[in-house]
């Protein structure tokens, strides 16, 4: 069978939000520079990127996680694709887009509305950039909309009502989608009101053309068999993230406000790619099996060194890619 | 007891754990010094042993920290559990020089007294406007609503028990051509001044002079330093400057660029100052170690001047 995965790299591995030493670096525009290369180096040609509302506000228009930054910094969107495609990256496949940023209150008007701008305005500039598809997180963990909204007498009620304003959402979102030529993608994480299987059932309820994205690391912390769940899910497939963890969740972590950090027992949750206990060589045999012929997204999310993780993946992928 | 008392100025973004137990097991996991950098209570202690009592928060601090403990007196406690304070919060006055929008500043300004105040901290040092880049100069009238609207937020923030200070940023449209301007329109019964001493330089102003002229007005300190005073204009209002593209820092630690701090501390023993002193590292790549060689030069260097 003829090998028709199409792999790219995820940017969400540099972490601008947490403290380490020489963080400060991404915040400037020759950390990227510097940045691009080393992902051709380590033979990826494509990449996913983050959409981070964040550096709107922020001033920091050297991350290059929204338009605004990117027109500041290059002046049109088409110079900066055409920048990355001089430097080897040939194709920015998709966006990724969480709301957790506008869960910041007990006002859900604010959510969504800016939940909903935003993820809109994420499309328009996939569409600018060239992409494929606009990978959505559907829902913040559940712990942070606990926190923020659980002193409401009836959760159970509450959360359905979120949960079917959330399909209006993600129809509103499915609509600017389809005009744009955007494949909407949704994320299934562990922490999310949609987690493990009930992102099936969620999925019968909005637009056919949403798809879901199948994430490695996430169906496993979920107790899924991320295989098996591929295999199972192959007709509902928009895009693929293959990601690395050895975390078990056996202390309901995921219904915390910080569900990727266990505060009761600290861990990296995203592995580099090859050092976290997923059978990855199954999991991509099961891509190659199922005939997926999307993107394939590799991430790691909580890396220590970026440039490492480039290597480290670059290093798994040639042990788990037989040749054609 | 000492007329100063000196905090550290929260730039460690967001920090993901409440104290980690099993620091080992977390360290041998990727053998990188990420383990030192991730919980509060290591953070706090490293604050605690290098002589830094206070911390002085920043809103963006807020999205995680506040689902991280559940309230502000709960990290207040946490805080003071390990020796630590907090000493203020930094603020925007958004929108300042629009009067259109003054009743969400006033409001803006309200919340932030009330989380510091939760918090148990007294400084609110507040940017006085929005960047100068797309607003240009500001007109007179701009300019006095501006200082109108800060004096608003002092006088809640006084009857709160806070003070509000003027931070200025010289990216910011309070700028050199209308800083003392401003600082002449706001009532100084409920505006007093957060004097950021490399930023004040960055903007053109002369440090010493500066201080000596606005004594009375200043409550507290960001203690930084440059290694460029008197930026010229066409940097002070270009775009974003405060990243730099090429990495170019405007702040380093105390006695690492040109500013006069000792005599800045001499002008302190003269007006007798009293309060807070904030160290504020941004830009640093290592927080830590900025943190060490600032107090080792206050201890060496500033102590012995004014303490």
């Amino acid at each position: 069978m003829k090998n028709m995965t199409k792999i790219g790299f995820s940017l969400d591995m540099v972490n601008v939000h947490h403290q380490e030493p020489n963080r400060n670096r991404y915040e400037s525009k020759y950390y990227w520079d510097e940045l691009y290369p080393m992902i051709v180096a380590a033979g990826f040609d494509a990449v996913e990127i983050p959409f981070d509302p964040f550096w709107i506000f922020r001033g920091g228009s050297g991350v290059p996680f929204t338009k605004y930054c990117v027109e500041i910094k290059y002046d049109k969107v088409e110079n900066y694709v055409n920048y990355l495609k001089s430097h080897g990256i040939e194709k920015i496949a998709g966006i990724q887009i969480s709301p957790i940023i506008f869960m910041r209150n007990d006002n859900l008007d604010f959510y969504f509305g800016a939940t909903q701008y935003f993820a809109g305005e994420a499309i328009r500039y996939a569409k600018e950039l060239g992409c494929d598809y606009v990978n959505f997180s559907p829902t913040p963990p559940v712990g942070l909309v606990h926190h923020y909204h659980g002193k409401n007498d009836d959760w159970d009620n509450w959360s359905a009502e979120f949960l079917k304003r959330t399909v209006q959402l993600i129809n509103d979102l499915a609509k600017i989608a389809n005009e744009n030529d955007i494949t909407l993608v949704l994320r299934n994480e562990y922490w999310s009101f949609l987690r493990g299987d009930n992102i099936v059932s969620f999925l019968k309820d909005v637009d056919d053309s949403v798809r879901l994205d199948m994430d490695a690391a996430h169906a496993s912390i979920s107790g899924q068999n991320p295989s098996e769940t591929l295999k199972n899910r192959a007709n509902l497939i928009g895009s693929v993230h293959l990601t690395d963890t050895a975390f078990v969740d056996d202390a309901e972590i995921w219904k915390t406000a910080l569900p990727e950090y266990p505060q009761h027992r600290a861990t990296q949750v995203f592995r580099d790619l090859g050092f976290g206990n997923i059978n990855l060589a199954e999991f991509y045999q099961t891509l190659q099996s199922v005939g997926y012929n999307g993107w394939t997204i590799v991430s790691c999310r909580q890396t220590r060194e970026p440039m490492r993780a480039l290597l480290r993946s670059r290093s798994c992928l040639n042990q788990i890619i037989q040749p054609s | 007891m000492s007329n100063i008392r000196y905090a550290h100025m929260n730039h460690w973004k967001n920090i993901p754990y409440r104290k980690i137990d099993n620091f080992r097991e977390f360290y041998y996991e990727d053998k990188t010094n990420v383990a030192y950098y991730s919980d509060w209570d290591r953070i706090l202690r490293y604050q605690k042993a290098l002589g830094f009592e206070g911390i002085e928060l920043a809103p963006w601090d807020f999205p995680e920290m506040l689902p991280l403990f559940g309230s502000p007196k709960a990290f207040k406690e946490f805080a003071n559990e390990r020796g630590v304070e907090v000493s203020g919060l930094f603020h925007l006055i958004d929108k300042s020089h629009d009067r259109s929008h003054h009743k969400q500043t006033f409001e803006d300004g309200k919340k932030a007294v009330d989380i510091l105040v939760e918090f148990g901290g007294k400084q609110l040092n507040s940017a006085p406007s929005n960047n100068y880049y797309g607003l240009r100069p500001l007109d007179r009238d701009q300019i006095k609503a501006a200082a109108e609207i800060i004096t608003e937020v002092g006088k809640y923030a006084t009857d709160h028990g806070v003070e509000i200070g003027i931070h200025n940023e010289f990216f910011l449209a309070i700028n050199k051509e209308n800083h003392k301007e401003y600082i002449e329109l706001t009532d100084p019964r409920y505006v007093h001044y957060c004097l950021d001493t490399a930023q004040v330089s960055l903007l053109g102003e002369d440090l010493l002079d500066f201080y000596d002229t606005y004594h009375e007005r200043i409550c507290t300190f960001h203690l930084k330093d440059t290694a460029t005073p008197n930026l010229p204009d066409e940097i002070r209002y270009s775009q974003d400057i405060e990243i730099v593209d090429d990495g170019t820092r405007w702040f380093w630690e105390p006695g690492e660029g040109v500013l006069d701090f000792k005599g800045l501390y001499k002008l302190m023993k003269k007006h007798k100052f009293k309060g807070w002193i904030s160290i504020e590292t941004d830009g640093t790549p290592d927080l830590l170690a900025s943190m060490a060689l600032t107090r080792y030069y206050i201890d060496k260097e500033l102590n012995p001047i004014y303490s």
